[in-house]
């Protein structure tokens, strides 16, 4: 039971073919230098701790919320953490260390708020694959889905570190140039999902 | 670069691609019986691409046409596969009824067991796995033994091999 779960929650995350997530996160962590990793990991730390507590108080009935309205805050949050990438003290020199300070405080609640309606959208998918008879097992499958949720997102985590490396340190591209053309994309992209959901 | 974008589109968000199923042992009515619970409008595409059949089925609602069970069985019946001790089971349909919100439904079925012991058991399940290629279908599975496997199938990997 353990394992289905691990593997349902790693599967759900790195899912291509559902990848507001992946979004979300590569528009959270692309202003990261490499060796800003432990800066990053906090915050990755803050989404988790978001998305845990929503997604426990979903699957055990103690919230309550219409997956539609879920389905459209999770674009908005993507929108919102990219928009933010081109806030000029993420993608220049460390400068006044005052400014970046407002900056990352913005950037870790938001990602802990952000967080909460994720684990919302995620608490969809892990209710929709229990079935009757195994209530008393529910602790046991929120615990390895979300644990398998927070392998996948190390393992994009660490993609993003290693491409950021490559990028920015091996071909030298400019890395406000870099952020700014993820962020545009990612808003492109989220956008079309937009787009897709109103039509839906 | 339309196509990625109409690509992308398609592969939106969530749209819940999973089936699951309770499959049990029944040793007293010898019998391997299954719950299995697919979402309506996955089941009318897929049945009606693989038996061509050119209406609409309505299947699950008073509109439901005369063909809608038996074209539902035989496409169970291609999908949902058990080998016990390398022979292959006979599908035989019990019915299906709907799940409270309407939009699945749970499909019960089961599998005559011949007398032998059973020792190796495989079971296929791929399920709307032509439709979607992230489908994932989990089964409960509780074995001749009365012992419990989670199993998960994936396109590319819907076949479960299990010895007792």
């Amino acid at each position: 039971m353990f394992e289905l779960y691990l593997k349902l929650g790693f599967g759900h995350l790195l899912d291509i073919q559902a990848y507001d997530h992946l979004l979300f996160i590569i528009a959270l962590t692309i202003s990261y230098r490499p060796r800003e990793w432990k800066k990053l990991l906090i915050l990755v730390t803050a989404f988790t701790i978001g998305h845990s507590v929503t997604l426990a108080l979903a699957v055990l009935d103690i919230i309550q919320f219409s997956p539609a309205v879920i389905e459209w805050l999770i674009p908005i949050t993507i929108l919102l953490t990219a928009i933010f990438n081109f806030y000029r003290p993420l993608t220049e020199q460390e400068s006044q260390s005052s400014s970046i300070s407002i900056s990352q405080k913005i950037k870790y609640f938001s990602a802990l708020g952000f967080g909460l309606i994720h684990g919302m959208g995620f608490s969809n998918f892990l209710r929709a694959t229990l079935m009757p008879g195994e209530e008393g097992q529910l602790g046991l499958q929120l615990l390895a889905f979300n644990i398998g949720i927070e392998l996948g997102q190390l393992i994009i985590v660490a993609i993003i570190i290693l491409i950021n490396y490559f990028i920015l340190n091996i071909l030298f591209i400019k890395r406000k140039w870099w952020i700014r053309s993820i962020s545009l994309g990612i808003i492109g992209m989220t956008i079309w999902i937009m787009y897709v959901l109103w039509n839906g | 670069m339309i196509l990625l974008l109409q690509w992308l589109a398609l592969m939106l968000a969530h749209d819940i691609h999973l089936t699951k199923a309770q499959v049990e042992f029944n040793e007293p009515d010898q019998a391997v019986q299954v719950s299995m619970h697919i979402f309506l409008d996955d089941l009318e595409e897929v049945i009606k691409d693989e038996t061509g059949f050119a209406d609409k089925l309505h299947l699950g609602t008073e509109k439901e046409v005369p063909q809608g069970d038996s074209l539902l069985v035989s496409y169970l019946g291609n999908h949902f596969v058990v080998h016990v001790n390398d022979q292959p089971l006979t599908l035989s349909y019990v019915g299906k009824e709907n799940s409270e919100d309407l939009l699945a439904v749970w499909c019960y079925f089961e599998f005559p067991l011949p007398d032998t012991p059973v020792n190796k058991v495989a079971l296929t399940n791929n399920v709307l796995m032509e439709l979607y290629d992230d489908q994932q279908n989990i089964i409960n599975l509780k074995g001749p033994n009365k012992k419990m496997s989670h199993l998960l199938f994936k396109k590319g990997n819907a076949i479960s091999h299990l010895t007792y």
